[in-house]
């Protein structure tokens, strides 16, 4: 099973140390991850499966997970017809400055995008915000529950 | 048929836009202006306007003095005569209301009617909520974004909120479509009053009120009702178009 995972980049932060170990953890149960991120960067820890630029996701055939509010829309641009997955790692959005209502809510309600949620608060939120049905809540890419949902 | 120049403030909350499509659909030249961008003078110099809408912050001695050189109308606030293109005309009223031909009316008239009206439906069903803000940061806002989950609460304003229902700024259209689906909206006194209440709103808050029931109001047991916005505005149309007619 191909699974790639858009990310703004593999540098030291907690989404991609997290991220990365469901990506070695992936590998070890023999599926076939990929990482794709926007910006250049070196990895927080050992990488075991693939990892290039985002524009290489354009055609990828596998099952998509995007980490930001960034990737998640550039993967709507895909023509790939592949499930699309937006992690909600953090409500990067609400801290946004001028952010304007009709783009972000295109994305984040779009019909083509199931959503993940870190924690029930994140789930409440955009519950609230977008009147979208947020199905699952996974918490830090916890292997067994995050596999699950994508497997379906 | 000399082509008519308007110039028009950009100011927060877009309050001439209801005057841009009027003036547009009548084939006048409309220009915005952000004063930001461009000093007053210069526009006047480079444009040379026939009617300038401005603020009352904007009026100053210098200005009007340009006012009087170029024979521009100016157009402050809300008042004067906004479709009777008198040039050489100046006169500042401090009331909410606007003069047409010496009659006041409501300040209805000023809202995009092309946008805002009773009988537009909305078409965006992510804005159906039961709390609608659009005013800037208040308590009465602020007092219902804390209780989180409470209530389903919208915040769709120009100026940012530090609350995490905050979606950012809306267009005309997002707002109309909050005011069309929301149980309840709380908004400024002003045009967005106005707006909201031609929408057929049932129940409009105003910013600066204190003790709302929102639980009453919510679910629908207490109701405000606004028919004589609804009819001064209908009947303020009327006369505009009767004055159109007549030039």
């Amino acid at each position: 099973m191909n699974i790639g995972f858009l990310t703004e980049n593999i540098g030291a932060t907690q989404c991609s140390y997290f991220m990365i170990g469901f990506a070695n953890k992936a590998v070890e149960y023999g599926l076939s991850p990929v990482i794709f991120q926007r910006t250049l960067h070196q990895p927080c820890q050992q990488l075991l499966c693939p990892c290039m630029f985002i524009n290489e996701a354009w055609a990828y055939d596998g099952v998509m997970v995007a980490t930001s509010i960034g990737c998640i829309s550039q993967l709507l641009q895909f023509p790939s017809s592949n499930k699309k997955y937006y992690y909600v790692w953090d409500i990067g959005t609400s801290n946004l400055k001028g952010k304007v209502f009709g783009p972000l809510s295109k994305i984040i309600a779009n019909p083509d995008v199931e959503l993940i949620c870190r924690c029930s608060d994140h789930k409440a939120m955009l519950e609230n915000n977008y009147n979208v049905d947020v199905k699952h809540v996974v918490e830090n890419f916890r292997f067994e529950e995050l596999l699950e949902i994508i497997k379906q | 048929m000399t082509k008519i120049k308007i110039v028009a403030h950009a100011c927060e909350g877009n309050t001439y836009s209801g005057f841009e499509a009027a003036a547009k659909a009548k084939g006048y030249k409309w220009i915005w202006w952000d004063e930001n961008m461009v000093a007053l003078h210069d526009v006047l110099h480079e444009v040379k306007p026939d009617v300038v809408f401005t603020m009352q912050k904007n009026v100053r001695d210098g200005v009007i003095r340009a006012f009087t050189k170029y024979n521009i109308t100016n157009v402050v606030g809300n008042v004067d005569k906004p479709f009777n293109f008198t040039v050489n005309k100046y006169s500042i009223n401090g009331h909410n209301n606007i003069l047409v031909d010496n009659r006041e009316y409501e300040f209805a008239l000023l809202v995009d009617t092309s946008v805002f009206n009773p009988q537009q439906p909305p078409v965006n069903p992510l804005l159906q909520c039961d709390i609608g803000i659009t005013a800037k940061p208040c308590k009465v806002g602020l007092d219902v974004c804390t209780e989180v989950g409470k209530y389903n609460v919208k915040v769709l304003s120009d100026t940012e909120w530090s609350v995490p229902q905050y979606l950012g700024i809306g267009s005309l259209e997002n707002k109309r479509d909050l005011y069309h689906q929301a149980k309840v909206v709380i908004v400024d006194q002003g045009i967005e009053e106005a707006r909201a209440k031609l929408c057929r709103m049932n129940n409009v808050v105003l910013s600066w009120e204190t003790d709302v029931d929102f639980d009453k109001l919510v679910s629908g047991e207490v109701r405000r009702h606004y028919a004589d916005v609804l009819q001064s505005y209908e009947y303020a149309l009327e006369t505009l178009l009767e004055l159109e007619q007549e030039q």
